[in-house]
């Protein structure tokens, strides 16, 4: 056995003793360099169309054992171009490769087993026309032929164990204008391809590489310090032929700067790239398997396909990054473009991720879908006033940037924090057509709960508000953003509420507004429908304890105030604007200047829209009522009412010239149980109904009731005919009836005395000295040691007597039951009081009293300011004389005598003046015509009768009873003309007659025709009552009661007398 | 003394006899032109003025009160002998005589006189 391992042994030993001199002697003497290095030079020169050159090439078998291997050394080839950076195409300093040459001799098979390359550097250039200086593979068209048809010269094509050491390479390619650089590589490459079946794996290092690319007036610069491959894979898959590859790429830039001409895009960065990917190169396919590139520590994955089809690119590819902190992503942001962000500070961490599935070509993009998280981030920026904190949103993105494409924005959920204050944004979506931003369409849901105070900064600076409070608010909104900016509310669903607490604003330091907590809503489209116009929009304030102070000005309280606003198309330039505001408020209670008012559940609507016939004009319909209102001005009005009502509808059109064209008003006014105090007016005035509706053409009271003490008043009827009297073209009409159960005109008349008057002296004059102290006034100042007279008030200016309006023709139909005044009831009072075309007439207007029946007729006319017409005819029927002194005591100014006589009379008169405009007659219009009946008159025994009686020789005995008496006296200017009347007293007759001035002189005449002396005496009397003067004269009317006697002159007496009496008596109805 | 008294009444008496058929003159006749009473005339040392129509009818105002001739106040007029009689025409119905006795017609002048002896006297002015 062991002899046998001896032979063995020495037989193995011998083998190779000879395999080894056999190598060696094929090494050193059969392939010498010096034989070897001609053969691969000559050699060389097949493959390639441009100068090689090496300066040996060695065999070696013990340095790569146990394959042989050629070593070369200073390969150069050199292929010169114009513009190319060297002549020298590639160097390589050692190159070393070894052969499996039995694989080669007997299998076909070439394999590879080193490849070595030390000191290497290649000048890689390709010109403007895409000529290349590494186009140097010289093939015949027999090899042509063959590399079209085969796959491969060898069975198996295998690489193993290249290794590329200290490499530099330069790429120019002047076409692309990139020019780049890689220093001191690196490489270990494993190749091997068998049939139609290959793979390579590479790892490479470079110490430096530069990339470079021009374009147009641009210069891009990316250098890295070094760049490893750790990992690049290629595999075929199926047959080479296909082009079709499975490969990976793991590249690592630890350290590279980007340049775009002298600025610098990013500096220092880590560059990181894993990716996986299957090439098809015929159908220039590339499927991303999971690809991640990286920007230091901001991850991408890409996963997915895409192909080059002639100009389009398919994409199928999805995105994803892993959790990038803004702030270091904001820091790569190049300082050139840094002032971009001036002012904005945006932390927080951000991932993205998403999908690009379409073409992309020069006019069609691929959809691209992103979704974005962002979470603990913090937004600071200049225009903000306070900085966003907290955020943290999920925001996904759908975009069609094609023609007729759409971006459609999703919030699913965002939150931040202002302050104290929260805002969160849920199921938001924007849409935004490609064709233009202003279509974009917005469904927003926004809530938030807002510190007011905390708003304040977001308002404009010279807006003086503050604000205290909190708000919680709720808005849902689905809009176009163009409708928006352009307020088409009818295109915009909006619903929002907003609920505050402790509101406390304060604007321009004068209107304050507070409440204790209370709702905001807006709703659009209007949940109500209105039969006037659309409603669009809707708002309502539903509150608490509502204050609104207005310094100095207005104050108010509202309990539990609610009020709702609809407006229509706000925009519709074609009409009025429509707008209805319906409000209502458990307690109303306020103060404005002196006036304070309590109101008890008012409410109301009001409501403006277009005009039916003319849209440009605006029609208002207004209902009010409430339950109770205490309201008073100051101390000089108070008002009490448990119920007022009104509903008012009006069509105001400018176009018309009168106001009540203009307003066109219905009007419909129901107060009752109320009760009015005026200063100075000792009663209340208690008014248990008005109730009234006035019309554009009519007014009708429907009901009125008015009680003043003992007084009641009742007014109703209507007014017709107010628009052609406002037009001029025809008369104001009214039938007014007036009715009083009782009218006191004594309490009336003391109710109503010191009304108007004020308690200023007027035409004061303040004068000071130096001695007086004194205070000023707004309008004069005085100082000391100047003497002055300031008038406080001179109201000189005369007031305006009442003018009776033209073109009216109204009847009042009075009836007052009883009327009170002084002693005397005054029942059934009635007649009309008619005002016609600018005269006021008391028609006929009846009365009795305990005194005696009348009728009265007056007429009131305003011809001009100083020229007033005022005239009465009163008759008065069974009076008792005493009494008709009391009840008219200018009765006794006209007829002074009138007091002589007791009894009953029939007393008729009619006087006339023309009156100033302060009312004082003027005499010389001054007429007037009286006539008295009496019988069984007792004439009053005093010393004015005693001394006629004297003169007259009457009886002592005589009873001065007058049987019968008929006086007709006349006014005219001032003169006063009692016409000749006889008086019979027993057996006495008398005639008097005479002239009594309004100056109290007289002049009268007694003519005694008839007593039992012989003689017929006359008697004047003169002077005033005060200065007497009797003188005897013939008698003058002896003749004027006889008929037999009576002569022209006293029948012409007697006509005048029956002139007067019959006119005066034929106004009694 | 009874005698006495006796005498005084039948002197008083006759002076009264005397005195009433003095009283009682009768008429005088004087006649005027009632055509010179035509025209407006305005009252001596006043503002007054009264206007005389051929149709009996006239008006008078007073421009011292502030009265223009288209407000003056009517009235309808006689003249018969020297009797000149206004009857005022009230609005409110009743009729106002006024007797005066003409004491000069002109074309130029005109006085009367009322029972009371207040005199007026005009200048005819159109």
């Amino acid at each position: 056995m062991k002899r046998a391992l001896k032979i063995t042994a020495i037989t193995f030993t011998s083998i190779i003793g000879i395999l080894l001199i056999a190598i060696i002697i094929v090494c050193n003497i059969v392939f010498s360099p010096k034989t070897l290095t001609p053969i691969v030079r000559n050699n060389v020169g097949r493959f390639i169309t441009c100068q090689a050159d090496l300066d040996t090439a060695e065999l070696t078998f013990f340095s790569t054992f146990p394959n042989f291997a050629i070593n070369l050394s200073n390969v150069r080839v050199i292929n010169p171009m114009a513009e190319a950076q060297s002549d020298t195409l590639a160097h390589v300093g050692k190159l070393v490769a070894s052969v499996n040459v039995s694989e080669f001799l007997f299998n076909g098979n070439l394999i590879i087993n080193q490849l070595h390359l030390n000191n290497a550097s290649a000048n890689i250039f390709c010109d403007s026309l895409g000529n290349a200086n590494y186009d140097i593979i010289a093939l015949t068209s027999n090899e042509e032929e063959e590399d079209s048809t085969s796959t491969s010269l060898f069975d198996l094509l295998q690489v193993n164990d290249v290794v590329i050491s200290n490499l530099s390479a330069s790429y120019t390619d002047q076409k692309s204008g990139i020019d780049a650089h890689i220093n001191n590589l690196s490489a270990n490459i494993d190749a091997q391809l068998q049939g139609a079946n290959g793979n390579i794996n590479a790892q490479c290092t470079t110490n430096g590489l530069e990339l470079q690319r021009k374009m147009h007036n641009a210069q891009c610069t990316m250098n890295s310090s070094q760049c490893i491959i750790h990992n690049a894979q290629l595999t075929t898959l199926g047959d080479l032929r296909d082009n079709h590859f499975n490969g990976k790429l793991a590249l690592d830039l630890p350290s590279t700067t980007f340049d775009l001409n002298s600025d610098r895009l990013l500096d220092s960065i880590a560059l990181r790239a894993n990716i996986p990917a299957e090439v098809n190169l015929d159908i220039m396919h590339i499927n991303l398997k999971d690809a991640l590139l990286a920007i230091n520590s901001h991850e991408i994955n890409l996963d997915g396909v895409a192909q080059l089809d002639n100009d389009d690119i398919n994409l199928d590819i999805q995105f994803a990054t892993n959790q990038w902190n803004l702030t270091e992503v904001i820091a790569l942001i190049p300082e050139a473009y840094a002032d971009m962000l001036d002012g904005i500070d945006v932390s927080g961490i951000a991932s993205l991720s998403g999908s690009a599935r379409g073409t992309y070509n020069d006019s069609i993009m691929p959809l691209i879908s992103a979704n974005l998280n962002y979470t603990n981030g913090q937004v600071k920026y200049s225009a903000l006033p306070l900085p966003v904190n907290n955020i943290n949103l999920s925001l996904s993105a759908n975009a069609d940037l094609n023609t007729n494409g759409n971006i459609q924005c999703t919030m699913h959920n965002a939150q931040c924090k202002m302050k104290t204050s929260h805002i969160t944004i849920n199921n938001s979506s924007l849409l935004i057509p490609h064709s233009s931003f202003t279509k974009a369409f917005c469904d927003i849901n926004i809530k938030g709960d807002l510190n007011l105070p905390e708003l304040r900064p977001f308002l404009p600076d010279d807006m003086k508000i503050n604000m205290n409070g909190r708000a919680n608010a709720n808005i849902s909104a689905k809009f176009n953003i163009d409708d928006a900016t352009n307020l088409r509310l009818d295109k915009i669903i909006a619903d929002g509420t907003i609920q505050y607490t402790d509101l406390d604003v304060l604007y321009n330091d004068s209107i304050a507004i507070k409440d204790t907590k209370g709702t905001l809503a807006v709703q659009l489209p209007s949940p109500h429908t209105n039969k006037h116009f659309k409603e669009l929009a809707q708002a309502s304030l539903i509150g608490s304890n509502l204050d609104i102070n207005m310094t100095g000005t207005m104050q108010a309280n509202a309990q539990k105030p609610n009020l709702t606003i609809g407006i229509g198309d706000i925009l519709d330039t074609t009409q009025f604007y429509t707008a209805v505001c319906q409000f209502n408020f458990d307690h109303l209670q306020g103060s404005m200047d002196t006036i304070n008012f309590d109101i008890t559940q008012p409410e109301g609507t009001v409501e403006v829209y277009p005009m039916r016939t003319n849209k440009k004009n605006p029609t208002f319909t207004i209902a009010y009522a409430n339950q109770a209102i205490k309201a008073n001005m100051g101390s000089f009005l108070g008002i009490n009412t448990k119920g007022l009502k009104i509903e008012a509808f009006t069509s105001y059109d400018k176009g018309k010239e009168k106001l009540l064209d203009q307003l066109n008003p219905t009007i419909k006014f129901d107060f009752n149980n109320g009760l009015v105090n005026i200063d100075g007016f000792d009663a209340d005035i208690n008014i248990p109904a008005i109730k009234f509706q006035f019309r554009p053409n009519n007014f009708d009271i429907e009901q009125s009731r008015i009680i003043i003490d003992d007084s009641d008043f009742a007014l109703s009827g209507n007014i017709t005919n107010l628009k052609n009297f406002s037009k001029k073209r025809g008369l104001l009409r009214g039938n007014l009836k007036f009715e009083s159960q009782q009218t006191n005109i004594d309490q009336l008349m003391d109710l109503v005395n010191g009304l108007g008057t004020t308690d200023n002296a007027t035409d004061e004059i303040i004068i000071t000295d130096d001695n007086t102290d004194f205070a000023l006034t707004d309008t004069h100042q005085t100082t000391q040691n100047q003497v002055e007279t300031q008038y406080i008030a001179s109201p000189q200016t005369e007031p305006n007597p009442f003018i009776v309006p033209k073109r009216v023709n109204l009847t009042l139909d009075t009836h007052i039951k009883k009327a009170i005044f002084g002693d005397t009831d005054i029942e059934n009072l009635g007649g009309k009081l008619t005002i016609k075309d600018g005269e006021a007439i008391l028609e006929q207007m009846g009365f009795t009293t305990d005194a005696a029946e009348m009728q009265l007729t007056g007429i009131y006319r305003s011809e001009r300011r100083n020229h007033l017409f005022a005239g009465l005819d009163f008759h008065l029927l069974n009076i008792d004389i005493a009494k008709l002194i009391d009840l008219v005591p200018a009765v006794d100014t006209i007829v002074p005598m009138l007091k002589s006589f007791a009894g009953r009379a029939e007393f008729h008169i009619a006087a006339e003046t023309y009156l100033r405009a302060d009312y004082s007659p003027k005499m010389s219009t001054l007429r007037a015509a009286a006539a008295l009946e009496g019988k069984d008159l007792i004439l009053l025994d005093n010393e004015t009768f005693s001394t006629i009686a004297k003169y007259m020789m009457f009886n002592k005995k005589t009873e001065n009873i007058v049987d019968s008496i008929a006086v007709e006296m006349t006014v005219f200017r001032n003169e006063v003309d009692v016409y000749p009347f006889l008086i019979s007293m027993d057996k006495w007759q008398a005639v008097l007659s005479g002239r009594h001035n309004l100056d109290n002189s007289f002049n009268y005449h007694i003519s005694l025709t008839d007593c039992p002396l012989p003689v017929r005496l006359g008697l004047d009397v003169k002077g005033t009552f005060d200065d007497l003067k009797f003188d005897l004269v013939p008698c003058k009317y002896k003749a004027l009661y006889k008929p037999n006697k009576q002569g022209t002159v006293e029948k012409q007496t007697l006509a005048l007398k029956k002139i007067i009496s019959d006119s005066l008596k034929d106004n009694v109805k | 003394m009874k005698n006495f008294k006796s005498i005084l009444i039948a002197i008083f008496a006759f002076s009264a006899i005397i005195l009433s058929f003095t009283s009682c003159s009768p008429d005088t006749d004087i006649e005027f032109d009632e055509t010179l009473l035509y025209g407006k005339w305005q009252e001596n040392d006043t503002q007054n003025f009264e206007v005389y129509k051929e149709d009996g009818t006239g008006y008078t105002w007073d421009e011292a009160d502030d009265v223009t001739e288209a407000e003056a106040q009517h009235f309808t007029w006689t003249l018969e002998g020297e009797n000149l009689t206004h009857i005022h025409i009230m609005e409110m119905g009743a009729n106002i005589p006024k007797v005066y006795t003409v004491t000069k017609l002109s074309a130029t002048e005109l006085a009367y006189e009322d029972d009371y002896g207040k005199i007026h006297t005009f200048s005819k002015i159109q």
